[in-house]
């Protein structure tokens, strides 16, 4: 890939842009008002939509230092240092590991209570699951990797038909190139759709045999298209969670661990059938979940309910209806968002089709899909990941107490609601503004001037801006329900 | 039926439009920028070539 010609910035226009960040960034910062903070209710010293307007001056900004202060691609091909080996015994320690916590929890799933709050599964499932390991993810590098216990179980099974020979002569099937991420975007879509809409949702014993199910198939899966192929392009938490790994500066491959500079991963990301819809679905069932907790959408709810109830569906079938229409209405919307985006790519050429923009691009998407996602659910993992002390000892919900910790309470006090919106401002200004960088880092290095380059980002600046202010309606518009 | 929900919860979207101002102003102003770029007649940037086939 060549790079765009280095042109070196008017001195004049590099010290505005930088007048004009620190002026913004003044701005969008909230000053003494912290100090301000009650716990459960959120006292901010402005109204919640003037931080819309500022995280729109933030990107403005951003997207002209980046124009100014920003000339050649850095990110394209990133160098990788590698720090430490890793020993083969503890990879397979750790798929041990793995597949006993699997274990573990589908058991407390069957065979504890089947209150919600006081079996273990809901809160792993819910809480740790879906939402801490991708904040591990973006920290410490693909991390579920080593203890992912369906990939482990897999390696193991493939590791005994090669010793007893039972595999010789047996090749895994050619993966189907259409199928690209495809899978991953079903199965992400279906657990979403179990979290957001499901009305069974925290049944310990459907969700453990769930789990089975997801397992089974992934089992097949690896058996028909080999383990390492399927796990990279069909296991839709591993793809999901090593997707947000990508912007990690920890990269573990090879048995050893490197470290790159952060983002530096999201670039190389191949843009195979499925990749576009699979970042936009990881976005737009994230925004529902903040829409479905807002006064607008609950506006909406009754009159959707009734459409469904007058087709003959009860009142619970109609909801999840009901949802399951706001879901698939929310994805397609962050689609076309995305797309208009591409689309006005094509203003400084055409030579790439909006097919191959769309995917030149879709790695921009990572860092806003986890910027959604810490914002929406750090209030989750703040307070009810607390839960899993208590769980720990009691995992079961039978009145059992292994660690002597299952009386443990949640400490609501130790972050306050105001503290909890800033870190969600915080992580949807810097998730767009790393989405803003990545983009202009791939289009200087497709376009032949830097300032083509510039003005190709015109309108993704503008879908940039949109995301932000949606996910800082959707957050708003929850907090006041 | 959409007409009257529209109406019905119209408190709701007004206030939304609150948020949407920004994107209107950004998009009025890009908007802008762009035609006088094209005003210009330098609108003959050439794209180099495809992605990288990147591993991953």
């Amino acid at each position: 890939m060549r790079p765009a010609r280095p042109s070196r910035p008017p001195r004049r226009a590099r010290g505005a842009a930088l007048a004009t960040v620190a002026l913004t960034a003044a701005l969008a910062l909230p000053g003494s008002a912290s100090a301000h903070g009650l716990v459960g209710k959120q006292d901010l010293p402005i109204p919640r939509w003037l931080f819309a307007w500022a995280a729109a001056v933030v990107l403005v900004a951003s997207f002209v230092g980046l124009a100014v202060l920003w000339a050649t691609p850095r990110l394209q091909s990133v160098v990788e240092r590698r720090r430490l080996g890793i020993a083969r015994a503890l990879e397979i320690v750790s798929g041990v590991l793995g597949v006993a916590l699997f274990a573990l929890v589908v058991y407390a799933g069957f065979a504890g209570t089947q209150a919600p709050t006081a079996n273990i599964l809901p809160t792993v499932v819910y809480v740790f699951f879906w939402v801490g390991i991708p904040l591990l993810s973006v920290i410490f590098g693909d991390v579920f990797r080593a203890i992912n216990p369906w990939l482990a179980i897999g390696k193991a099974a493939g590791w005994v038909m090669k010793r007893t020979g039972a595999a010789d002569g047996v090749e895994p099937l050619p993966y189907p190139e259409r199928l690209g991420r495809w899978p991953v975007v079903i199965g992400i879509l279906i657990f979403a759709w179990i979290e957001l809409v499901y009305s069974n949702k925290d049944d310990p014993s459907q969700l453990a045999t769930m789990a089975l199910v997801y397992a089974a198939v992934q089992l097949v899966g690896m058996s028909l298209y080999g383990t390492e192929m399927w796990s990279r392009r069909g296991d839709a938490f591993g793809v999901y969670f090593a997707m947000f790994a990508r912007i990690s500066p920890l990269h573990w491959r090879d048995r050893a661990l490197f470290t790159r500079p952060v983002l530096g991963g999201a670039p190389p990301l191949t843009p195979v059938a499925g990749t576009v819809a699979l970042l936009c679905v990881m976005i737009g069932t994230t925004s529902f979940d903040g829409a479905s907790q807002g006064t607008t959408w609950n506006s909406i709810v009754p009159h959707l309910q009734d459409f469904f109830g007058n087709l003959g569906f009860n009142a619970e079938h109609a909801l999840e209806w009901a949802g399951t229409v706001g879901i698939v209405v929310m994805c397609c919307l962050i689609g076309l968002l995305y797309r208009l985006g591409v689309l006005g790519m094509h203003t400084v050429g055409r030579r790439l089709s909006t097919h191959d923009l769309s995917g030149a691009f879709v790695h921009t998407l990572i860092p806003i899909a986890f910027a959604y996602v810490l914002a929406h659910y750090f209030s989750l993992v703040a307070y009810q990941g607390q839960a899993i002390a208590a769980l720990a000892s009691d995992p079961l919900g039978d009145g059992s107490n292994l660690l002597g910790t299952a009386s443990e309470t949640i400490n609501y006090t130790w972050i306050s609601a105001t503290g909890i919106w800033y870190v969600q401002v915080g992580a949807l200004v810097l998730g767009h503004v790393a989405g803003l960088t990545l983009a202009h880092d791939r289009a200087l290095a497709l376009f032949t001037k830097a300032r083509d380059a510039t003005r190709s980002q015109y309108w993704m600046l503008a879908v940039m801006v949109a995301f932000t202010s949606l996910g800082l309606w959707l957050l708003s518009a929850a907090a006041q329900q | 039926m959409t007409a009257g929900l529209i109406l019905a919860h119209a408190g709701h979207w007004l206030a939304g439009l609150l948020y949407l101002a920004p994107v209107v102003i950004v998009v009025g102003a890009l908007g802008y920028q762009s035609f006088k770029d094209r005003r210009r007649g330098d609108d003959d940037a050439e794209v180099d070539h495809t992605p990288d086939p990147h591993v991953g």
